[in-house]
């Protein structure tokens, strides 16, 4: 059987015995769910990439600790979570400005752009990333892992290591405020 | 809690699937409402945005960095890696099999040789005229050749 068939458990207890296929297959299921979790956090680029191998790397060290009741994508959601966290938590301490990482979202210029420049960004995204960039680091992972990836709010609770009713708050939060930034691009 | 957000995880859990029986059909009666319904349209809009708006792949490369990490890449990238690292000597060891066999001599230099011989010294040749070129390359790009007398000698070129 093919390894990109393997179920969840199959593709578990094969990389538990240490099968180097079953690791390749792992790596290459799981890499892109960390690096967009990673990329929602630190902003794509080598942190983010960094941020990705530092979860592998933690990923095959405990993955003794796995518990096979857990969604793997929860598991290793919550590994790459906590190590874009601690990168972001570093990169705001030498400043002294955003040792709290729910300000680190607000370190942005938030320069008003130019009419020119706020249509040529409605095409590219480059609304919504700046929208998202006001976010609290926190929130723009909560936002991914439950639109991007799928995960319930109990999975994304999961992986953060919130209450599920704090989830739900933050989440409603977060949307009430991209829809109040980005109610122009809404309305066109 | 407060309306706003009740309305709010009313949208969500009937998006998600698991508003169920009589209160999905409450929600959709309703829908009626404008301001429910706007609700439920900025809703979906926000769901759509937020999904197309991260890659769907990693970057290039990036998997097989963390598979050479964890000491899981497949042998064959391994391989690459080796031959990539040691190209002066593979091209040294492959001119030495070749010397070894006096025959692709003669057919290198252009001299005629029995169809036989040439046909299975033929892909030998290629290689070593591959690995040749390749450290003339490297060579060239640093002055006069250390090996351009013996590629002469064995007829594959070096004459700078």
């Amino acid at each position: 059987m093919a390894a990109g068939s393997w179920s969840e458990g199959e593709l578990v207890r094969r990389c538990r015995e240490g099968r180097p296929e079953a690791w390749r297959e792992m790596i290459r299921r799981f890499t892109p769910l960390a690096y967009r979790l990673s990329a929602r956090m630190l902003g794509a680029g080598a942190e983010a990439e960094d941020a990705v191998q530092e979860t592998f790397s933690s990923v095959h060290r405990s993955f003794a600790t796995f518990d096979d009741q857990r969604s793997l994508a929860a598991w290793i959601s919550a590994i790459a979570y906590h190590a874009a966290l601690r990168r972001v938590g570093r990169a705001a301490r030498p400043g002294g400005a955003a040792a709290d990482p729910d300000a680190a979202g607000e370190l942005r210029d938030e320069s008003e752009p130019g009419p020119e420049q706020r249509a040529a960004a409605l095409e590219t995204g480059a609304i919504l990333d700046e929208a998202l960039g006001r976010l609290a680091v926190q929130d723009r992972a909560l936002l991914a892992l439950r639109y991007r990836e799928g995960l319930s709010d109990s999975e994304v609770a999961e992986a953060v290591g919130m209450p599920v009713g704090t989830v739900k708050t933050r989440l409603f939060r977060a949307r009430e405020k991209l829809r109040e930034w980005l109610a122009p691009a809404f309305e066109e | 809690m407060d309306p706003r957000q009740e309305l709010d995880e009313r949208i969500e859990a009937y998006l998600d699937g698991t508003l169920e029986g009589e209160a999905a059909r409450r929600f959709e009666r309703d829908l009626v409402q404008p301001e429910v319904a706007a609700a439920l349209r900025e809703a979906l809009l926000l769901r759509e945005i937020l999904r197309s708006t991260l890659p769907e792949e990693a970057p290039e490369g990036l998997a097989e960095r963390i598979e050479r990490e964890l000491g899981v890449a497949a042998p064959e990238r391994r391989g690459a890696v080796r031959e990539s690292r040691f190209p002066l000597a593979r091209a040294a060891l492959g001119g030495a099999a070749w010397a070894w066999r006096g025959p692709l001599a003669g057919w290198a230099a252009g001299a005629p040789v029995a169809d036989a011989a040439v046909d299975g010294l033929r892909p030998l040749g290629r290689a070593v005229r591959a690995g040749a070129a390749r450290v003339g390359r490297r060579e060239g790009a640093s002055g006069p050749s250390r090996w351009s007398g013996w590629l002469r000698a064995i007829g594959l070129g070096g004459g700078r």
